[in-house]
């Protein structure tokens, strides 16, 4: 397994890439100005092979209308390549916006995160 | 609530949005979306320090996230103005632009709406001789 992270602006990106498989740690706010280097590392992860990603959203605080493109856009990219997107372990506020907009329908939310076996794990706090 | 579009041939907002010096907050950021996030901070805690609760203040913070982003967005001013004001029961947010590019009203894609018409009461968006500005107000629940 490979951890790298990104920041732009309020965010952190923390990547944990397992080749087939990814979760990425989003930390902080992904607004407008932060939310295209999720697009970026998304579609650098499916590039690389990987088509199981898992966004923790744990340690988001703040995320809108940019943010929730974003991720649909990761989602689609990964569909293309018959992947999947899951997103985990959502905070309050990115809960709210999910349900504001309907997207809590729409996509698959766990509220653990999982090893790309299926065994629950905890997230590695790593920010090597 | 109105679709929170449309074209005024006056400048925008003045006849609904009185400003009032008590109380007033004015921010001017550069016109790009990197500083939107001082933005958010100053609106929270104007709201904090009016009296709305933690909910209320979360709602305000992504309301001008949403609506200043569109000014920069559309237009790439040069710089963007935000003027708060409240009366105690209803905090008011005017968002103007210095310079930029000549507009004409932006499509407002559903995600937007969605969220814009469950984090204030009401909002607009104006063009007024091809600037864009906009107006939302979200007034405090009684037991906060």
């Amino acid at each position: 397994m490979t951890t790298f992270e990104v920041s732009e602006g309020q965010v952190r990106l923390v990547v944990h890439n397992h080749g087939s498989g990814a979760v990425i740690q989003i930390c902080g706010e992904l607004d407008a100005h932060s939310a295209p280097k999720l697009e970026d590392v998304g579609a650098a992860l499916v590039a690389e092979g990987a088509f199981e990603i898992s966004l923790d959203m744990s340690e988001t605080s703040f995320l809108d209308s940019s943010a929730l493109r974003a991720i649909l856009t990761v989602r689609d990219v990964l569909q293309r390549s018959e992947g999947e997107l899951f997103i985990s372990r959502p905070s309050d506020a990115v809960r709210r916006l999910f349900t504001i907009t309907g997207l809590d329908q729409e996509l698959t939310i766990r509220e653990a995160e999982q090893a790309t076996d299926g065994a629950t794990s905890p997230i590695s706090r790593s920010t090597t | 609530m109105n679709d929170g579009l449309s074209t005024l041939t006056e400048e925008p907002g003045h006849a609904a949005f009185q400003l009032e010096d008590r109380n007033r907050v004015e921010l001017c950021i550069p016109g790009r979306l990197e500083f939107v996030p001082i933005v958010r901070v100053t609106v929270s805690g104007y709201a904090t320090r009016m009296g709305f609760d933690i909910d209320e203040v979360e709602d305000l913070r992504i309301a001008v996230d949403e609506l200043t982003s569109i000014l920069i967005d559309t237009s790439s001013p040069q710089s963007v103005t935000l003027t708060l004001e409240t009366d105690g029961t209803k905090l008011r947010m005017r968002g103007t632009v210095t310079g930029g590019d000549a507009v004409e009203m932006p499509e407002i894609d559903r995600i937007t709406e969605q969220i814009l018409g469950a984090v204030v009461d009401d909002y607009q968006l104006v063009v007024h001789e091809a600037t864009l500005a906009f107006t939302a107000s979200r007034r405090r629940s009684p037991g906060a």
